[in-house]
C-alpha cells in the first residue's frame, strides 16, 4: 500500500515538475498536434528599379478604416457541367473586405514657379501651390477578409481593394483634407523661413 | 386579422435575415498634422515564394510565386528644426539638418500578381486572405530592409539640394550643411 502511495506521489511530483520546467521553457512542450503550421515566405532579395527625387511637403496624414462590399451572381453546376442537359442553379458570391490604410495631403514644390518667390531684404512673399492627395495606401497588411464566398479571381479582388482605397480617399476629402493641408503647409513653410531668418512672410495658398 | 400579423412579423423577419447593407462610420479614426518634406522615392520590386507543406495531416502542397512593387518614400522631418540649427552670417546660412528618416511604404493591391500557384489535389488555392498574409510578410521584410537599400542617404542628399535651391532662390549666395546625426530608420 505504502508502496502505491510513494509510486503516485513521485508521478504527481514528476508530472508538476514538467510543467515547471516546461512553462520555463526549459523542458519543449508537445503542443496541439493538429494546430495548423503558419506558411512563411521565403526570404527573397528586394531589387530597386527606380529611384525617383521628390518636393512633397506631407503636412496631413488621415488614417482611416473602410468596409467594402463586392457581390455577384455565380452558376454553380450539380454533377457534370459537361453533361448533355447540365443541372445548374445561381448562387451569390460574396467578399467584404476591411481595409485600413492612410491618405496623405500636401504640398508639392516642384510646382513652384519662379514667379512665385518675391524677397526683398528680410522680407519674403511666397505663392505656396495648392495641396493635394500625394498619397493614399492599404497596404496588404491593413487588409482583413472578413467574408469570402464562392470563387473570386485575383482581378475581381484587386478591383474591390481599389474600391475600398477609392472610398477612404472620399472620405479624406470630406473631412477637409486639403484645406487643412494648406493651412499646415503654410505654417511650416513661415516657421522655416522665419528660422532661415525672415522677418516679414506672407504666404498665399 | 391574426394571420396577417404573423405573415408581417414573419416578413420583417426574413428582411433582417437578409439585411447586409454596410453602414460606414462618418468620422475617420484619426488625422495627425506633419511637417515631413519627403525627398526620395525607391520603387522596387520582390518575389514572394511560399510553400504550404508544413501541416502533417493536410495531404498535398500547395506552392505559390507572387510578384510586388512597391513604393518608398523617404525625407526629413521639418518640426525637428531648431533657431540653433540655423547660423546666419549676411548671405551666408549654415544648417543643421534633422536626420532622414522612412516616410511611407505603399504597395498598391494592383502591383501584386499571382505569378504561378500549383495546388495539390486535395488542397484547395489560396484564399484572398492567404494571399495577403504572404504579402504582409513581404511587405514587414521591406519595412525591415528599407534602409539597407541606401534611400535615406538619397533623402538626404536631395533634401539638401532642394532646401540649397530654395534659399538660394529667398536670396542666400551661399548654404552650406554641416554634418548631422546619422539616418534613423523610423516609420510612421
Amino acid at each position: 500500500m505504502k508502496k502505491t502511495v510513494n509510486s503516485l506521489l513521485l508521478i504527481v511530483v514528476l508530472v508538476m515538475l514538467y510543467f515547471i520546467l516546461s512553462h520555463f521553457g526549459i523542458l519543449p512542450t508537445f503542443g496541439n498536434p493538429f494546430r495548423t503550421k503558419p506558411v512563411t515566405i521565403d526570404n527573397t532579395p528586394i531589387l530597386i528599379e527606380e529611384m525617383r527625387e521628390l518636393r512633397n511637403l506631407v503636412s496631413v496624414t488621415i488614417y482611416d478604416e473602410v468596409v467594402i462590399a463586392s457581390e455577384k451572381d455565380e452558376k454553380q453546376y450539380i454533377g457534370n457541367p459537361m453533361s448533355v442537359l447540365p443541372l445548374s442553379y445561381t448562387s451569390k458570391a460574396r467578399i467584404v473586405l476591411v481595409g485600413r490604410g492612410t491618405v496623405m495631403a500636401g504640398v508639392n514644390f516642384f510646382e513652384l514657379k519662379e514667379a512665385d518667390c518675391f524677397v526683398k531684404d528680410d522680407s519674403v512673399s511666397l505663392h505656396l501651390p495648392p495641396a493635394t492627395i500625394l498619397e493614399t495606401s492599404i497596404n496588404p497588411s491593413g487588409f482583413e477578409t472578413f467574408t469570402e464566398t464562392g470563387h473570386w479571381t485575383e482581378a475581381e479582388v484587386t478591383s474591390t481593394k481599389q474600391q475600398a482605397k477609392q472610398q477612404m480617399e472620399q472620405r479624406a476629402l470630406a473631412q477637409n483634407i486639403l484645406s487643412k493641408a494648406t493651412l499646415k503647409s503654410k505654417q511650416v513653410v513661415e516657421r522655416f523661413l522665419r528660422l532661415a531668418g525672415f522677418k516679414k512672410i506672407v504666404i498665399t495658398p | 386579422m391574426k394571420q396577417v400579423g404573423l405573415f408581417l412579423l414573419c416578413w420583417s423577419m426574413l428582411l433582417a435575415c437578409n439585411n447586409n447593407n454596410i453602414q460606414q462610420r462618418n468620422q475617420v479614426l484619426g488625422l495627425r498634422q506633419m511637417s515631413d518634406l519627403a525627398t526620395a522615392e525607391y520603387i522596387i520590386t520582390k518575389i514572394i515564394r511560399a510553400n504550404d507543406n508544413k501541416t502533417w495531416y493536410k495531404w498535398g502542397d500547395r506552392k505559390i510565386l507572387m510578384s510586388c512593387r512597391a513604393s518608398v518614400k523617404a525625407g526629413i522631418d521639418l518640426s525637428q528644426l531648431k533657431a540653433e540649427d540655423f547660423q546666419i552670417t549676411g548671405k551666408k546660412i549654415t544648417l543643421l539638418l534633422p536626420p532622414a528618416k522612412l516616410i511611407s511604404l505603399n504597395i498598391p493591391p494592383e502591383n501584386i500578381n499571382i505569378e504561378y500557384e500549383e495546388v495539390g489535389l486535395f488542397r484547395s488555392t489560396f484564399k484572398t486572405g492567404e494571399r495577403d498574409a504572404l504579402a504582409a510578410q513581404a511587405e514587414a521584410q521591406i519595412r525591415n530592409s528599407a534602409d539597407s537599400l541606401g534611400i535615406l542617404t538619397t533623402a538626404k542628399e536631395n533634401a539638401e539640394l532642394f532646401i540649397r535651391s530654395f534659399l538660394m532662390r529667398a536670396g542666400y549666395k551661399e548654404v552650406v550643411f554641416s554634418s548631422n546625426s546619422p539616418t534613423t530608420p523610423a516609420l510612421n
